[in-house]
């Protein structure tokens, strides 16, 4: 794994406040946060600051789930899993998508949208995809490589007779 | 199609193996070869750190048939399973697709909430999942595994499922003999000959030879012994195999046994789940009459894989 470190408070409030204002949110999160040299925030169980890691530092392959990233000082781009988390409170930059474009974002396309410049949180139906960023007119797939489908996927809901 | 595999798997079935499973099943070797030639039902468990079983069922029922598995609440059987990886339901990690024996495991280790727990061969993570789920996300859980490229799809699915309590490490697991932590619960779910995964994977009956099972037998006394001496006093070991081989169960637990005074084998259990005792002789040696309380599991018990598992507390 690539240098990780627990994060100050200080830096922790400012991803807070960089997601608060984007989707209008207070989050409350229970997490230890931690940033490693590429900018990648990873949130963790409390406990990992009562473990001793000095025994297991050069073993240790990933602490706790991958969050989000710095796009830049004022961009943070979302996990597939934060989006999860954080989704079902934003009140703004929720793009709801049709079952054309949820199969297109699957696939790692970029859609054609126009809206406000930013991230944006993705959501089909009442599952949310992850995040995006939205350049004007389309908007940006960031979902990453290992996350994207290549064949037709399978969508559908009890309302909804599958593909 | 799964005729003609069922022919492969026969002609590649050497004699020796099948005189193995014959002392072992008796009179039920034809029930368990005809089970070896029936394909695995698929199976999946709720991941309930995302999304409630209600919920899960509503979004699949429309597309699958689930049928409940008697001994686990969270998991289901899916009938026409196919292309059950390719729904947007398993991509956002609403579900896992896991074989229903190897749920056993982390059932019998009953991890709670905010306990520590290490998972000493944790890749590819269906059983990490599983326990950081039964966690309720809480604690700490150390996931390792020895192999760069298991280590990969290990962090994948922690990442799918929603896991934030664990580590994962990438270490010989006998190395940590050196590190000074101590656990509430420890999973020895040991790399095997796998004979019991032989409905899966027809490559496991080719590659079959005794000289493996007894190599194998020698890392698991060492890796049950590593996990052993990180269990707290009071906490708890399941080791567990998805082999057959003696040698590489009973034998293991009975070294364990007779390596540790303070180690106690627990009577284990889950209801609406058939299994067998734990075998005391085998092949001219005995083992200690504890081992008894180790759980079997034949294909044709459960419809599922053979398997293998034990719980040992330390006093």
């Amino acid at each position: 794994m690539k240098e990780v470190r627990i994060m100050g408070h200080e830096e922790v409030r400012r991803v807070l406040e960089i997601i608060s204002q984007r989707f209008s949110i207070e989050p409350k999160l229970n997490y230890v946060f931690l940033i490693d040299n590429r900018g990648k925030v990873f949130i963790c169980s409390p406990d990992i600051v009562k473990l001793d890691l000095k025994p297991l530092w050069r073993r240790i392959q990933r602490i706790g789930l991958y969050f989000g990233f710095f796009e830049s000082s004022t961009k943070f781009r979302l996990s597939v899993e934060a989006s999860q988390l954080l989704g079902k409170i934003a009140k703004k930059n929720v793009v709801e998508l049709t079952e054309e474009e949820a199969l297109k974002w699957l696939n790692g396309l970029d859609l054609e949208r126009k809206m406000e410049r930013g991230i944006v949180i993705l959501k089909y139906g009442d599952d949310f995809l992850g995040s995006g960023l939205s350049m004007g007119g389309k908007i940006k797939n960031l979902l990453p490589k290992e996350r994207r489908v290549k064949r037709e996927l399978k969508l559908g809901s009890s309302e909804e007779p599958a593909l | 199609m799964w005729r003609a595999l069922c022919l492969v798997m026969e002609l590649v079935l050497k004699d020796e193996f099948l005189n193995r499973i014959r002392l072992l099943m008796g009179e039920e070797m034809d029930v368990f070869i005809e089970y070896c030639r029936k394909p695995l039902p698929t199976t999946i468990r709720v991941n309930t750190i995302k999304i409630s079983k209600n919920e899960l069922l509503r979004k699949l029922g429309a597309r699958y048939t689930l049928e409940p598995i008697p001994w686990y609440a969270d998991a289901f059987i899916v009938r026409d399973g196919f292309s059950l990886g390719n729904t947007l339901e398993h991509v956002l990690g609403y579900f896992y697709i896991q074989e229903a024996a190897s749920m056993i495991p982390p059932l019998i280790l009953a991890p709670k909430e905010n306990e520590w727990v290490l998972d000493l061969c944790a890749a590819p993570g269906s059983k990490a999942t599983q326990i950081a789920q039964l966690m309720r996300n809480t604690g700490l859980l150390i996931a390792n595994d020895v192999r760069i490229d298991r280590i990969k799809p290990l962090v994948a699915n922690l990442q799918r499922c929603g896991v934030t309590n664990c580590i994962v490490t990438m270490m010989d697991g006998n190395l940590f003999r050196e590190v000074r932590l101590s656990f509430d619960k420890v999973l020895v779910d040991a790399p095997c000959s796998s004979e019991g995964a032989i409905r899966k994977d027809f490559k496991i009956a080719k590659m079959w030879n005794p000289k493996m099972i007894l190599k194998l037998s020698r890392l698991q006394k060492k890796l049950i012994a590593t996990g052993f001496m990180r269990l707290k006093e009071g906490g708890r070991l399941v080791y567990s195999t998805c082999t057959l081989a003696p040698e590489e169960n009973e034998e293991v637990v009975d070294f364990l046994l007779k390596k540790y005074e303070n180690a106690e084998i627990e009577k284990i259990g889950l209801k609406g789940l058939k299994f067998r005792e734990g075998i005391v002789e085998w092949k001219g040696k005995r083992y200690d009459d504890e081992v008894r309380h180790c759980m079997r599991i034949y294909p044709q018990d459960n419809d599922t894989e053979g398997f293998f598992v034990a719980s040992i507390i330390k006093k």
